[in-house]
């Protein structure tokens, strides 16, 4: 895919869903809310952001929005949050779209159960996923809206419901994926289809659906909903967590650590399309939401800081991709080198030539010029020999034959301050959630992984 | 492994969200809960955010890997190389 270029913004919004329409995307972000964008041109340009209903069901200073569906018949959307310390109580809003630059809110809802997913919107109707619990049905009438019947299935934890005409499919968590006949007010349970892994949203295409989940993606066959067939079960590289159309048997997925796409023509085949590395100011990337817009060609990647744009083209080809996203060196001393390994891989369908590998006066690869088959990848050697002690921050630049992304580069850096590779682990005591204490000593002698994160 | 959480957004997460994240994920290894909050660490303006980051200290006690960005290729390669053969 080429890159065509990032909304302006670079604080952590922690975009968590997508959906893009025509020259529209509606953005749900967990920090201020849900944001729609123009997407005619090439960067997305922001028209409005910070919408959440307020009142009794937001907190105005924090407007949080975890997931949106879309009507395009009526220009509805529906918003929703999940509730947590920010906005202790879960909500959805129905708001009209028509000036996409002043939505109207039309109505609200806030149950006293439960914690809202995903959402989808017909006219007057609304089906949402209640984490946890199941599928609920709401009717927006006058500026209310209401409850009007629940298929709840106690102990699943529904993320995303879509629907098409009388059919709706539910990504259901570990019971996998729920298929309902909502032709009446009732949804009415037709079958359970058991997957791998907790799935977590689901396109429908055709006599199709598609399904992300822990275990990586499925497609499963509908025609007689009844009666559906899984056609093939795969692992994907990431965490398979949004998904996307990108035309006829094409999908791209929101993997977190990057987007792919594939073709799944055959099901039990499926042909990688691309892997793109969202590209950040910042040292990381999380991939948590994917939209497209099919007829152009489009696909937008939500991360933690921002929208991003780029041009999917159908042809096949090369594609690089370079791995780890940074090379850290931690201390290096003059004339004591010290050396990583970066790992040139393709992604695409054809073979990956690559011209050249350069960096610094300070770095040396092994390897400069050489050809990567689809789907394999290339181990370099990449040398650091510096001069000084003094801070390098530099990158190491790999130029080839892929038609959209010639030339990528990967941050170098060695002698930076604070804590880095080969320093001693500062000590920590602190209590678990049964209370008992753990410091860094008791690790001695062992290899220790330490991930830190916050909840929010 | 061990995970560390920080407190929130705003210092006010209670112990039952970090169980329900827990129960939610199915993480098995032990999380350790400190009480600074995700400002304490970010950037004034929040544009670069201190989380998630990954340490591998070795048998020795130094570091032996340190990123923000999730590498699972690195991580690996690094414990491979730590781990006795």
């Amino acid at each position: 895919m080429q890159p065509l270029g990032r909304a302006n913004t670079n604080t952590f919004i922690e975009i968590t869903d997508i959906v893009a329409h025509g020259d529209l995307a509606y953005v749900c972000t967990a920090v201020r809310g849900l944001s729609i964008f123009d997407t005619s041109g090439e960067a997305p340009a922001l028209l409005v952001e910070k919408v959440a209903p307020g009142g009794n069901l937001s907190n105005s200073q924090f407007p949080r929005c975890q997931h949106v569906g879309f009507d395009p018949d009526t220009s509805r959307i529906v918003i929703t949050n999940r509730g947590d310390e920010v906005q202790p109580n879960p909500w959805l809003a129905v708001y009209d779209v028509s000036d996409p630059r002043r939505p109207e809110v039309l109505g609200g809802w806030s149950p006293a159960f439960g914690s809202i997913e995903g959402v989808a919107i017909r006219g007057s109707r609304i089906f949402a996923a209640v984490h946890g619990q199941g599928l609920v049905a709401l009717e927006l009438a006058g500026d209310e809206v209401t409850e009007t019947a629940r298929a709840l299935e106690e102990g699943t934890d529904a993320w995303q419901p879509v629907l098409r005409n009388d059919l709706l499919a539910l990504a259901d968590g570990e019971a996998g994926l729920r298929l309902y006949d909502v032709s009446a007010g009732d949804p009415q349970l037709l079958s359970t289809v058991a997957l791998t892994g907790s799935s977590r949203d689901v396109l429908l295409e055709d006599d199709r659906a598609y399904v992300a989940s822990s275990g990586g993606i499925a497609i499963v066959d509908v025609a007689d909903p009844n009666a559906p067939v899984v056609l093939g079960e795969h692992p994907v590289s990431g965490s398979a967590l949004d998904l996307a159309q990108l035309g006829p048997r094409q999908i791209v997925v929101a993997e977190w650590d990057a987007l792919r796409g594939y073709d799944l023509t055959d099901p039990a085949e499926p042909v990688p399309l691309f892997s793109e590395t969202v590209p950040t100011d910042d040292t990381f990337s999380r991939v948590l939401a994917v939209g497209a817009v099919a007829d152009r060609a489009r696909v937008f990647g939500g991360e933690w800081t921002g929208l991003h744009a780029f041009a999917f083209s159908p042809s096949p080809g090369p594609e690089l991709d370079l791995s780890p996203s940074s090379l850290q060196f931690g201390n290096v001393q003059p004339s004591d080198p010290d050396a990583r390994v970066l790992l040139v891989s393709n992604s695409g369908t054809r073979p990956l030539t690559v011209h050249d590998v350069t960096g610094s006066a300070d770095v040396t690869v092994d390897e400069t010029c050489f050809v990567v088959e689809p789907g394999r990848s290339r181990a370099i050697e990449v040398q650091l020999d510096p001069s000084s002690t003094a801070p390098i921050q530099s990158s190491v630049r790999v130029c080839s034959d892929d038609p959209d992304e010639p030339n990528l580069e990967v941050p170098l850096t060695a002698n930076v301050s604070g804590l880095a590779v080969g320093d001693p682990a500062p000590a920590f005591a602190l209590q678990d959630l049964e209370g008992n204490t753990w410091t860094l000593a008791d690790l001695e002698g062992k290899v220790a992984v330490l991930a830190y994160f916050a909840t929010f | 492994m061990l995970g560390l959480s920080g407190r929130g957004l705003f210092g006010n997460e209670s112990t039952s969200t970090l169980a329900g994240f827990v129960d939610q994920t199915g993480v098995s290894f032990p999380i350790l809960r400190g009480d600074n909050t995700y400002f304490d660490y970010a950037d004034p303006d929040g544009a670069i955010s201190p989380f998630p980051l990954d340490v591998i200290v070795g048998p020795d006690g130094n570091i032996a890997y340190l990123r923000r960005e999730f590498d699972l290729d690195a991580m690996v390669m690094t414990i491979d190389r730590l781990l006795p053969q």
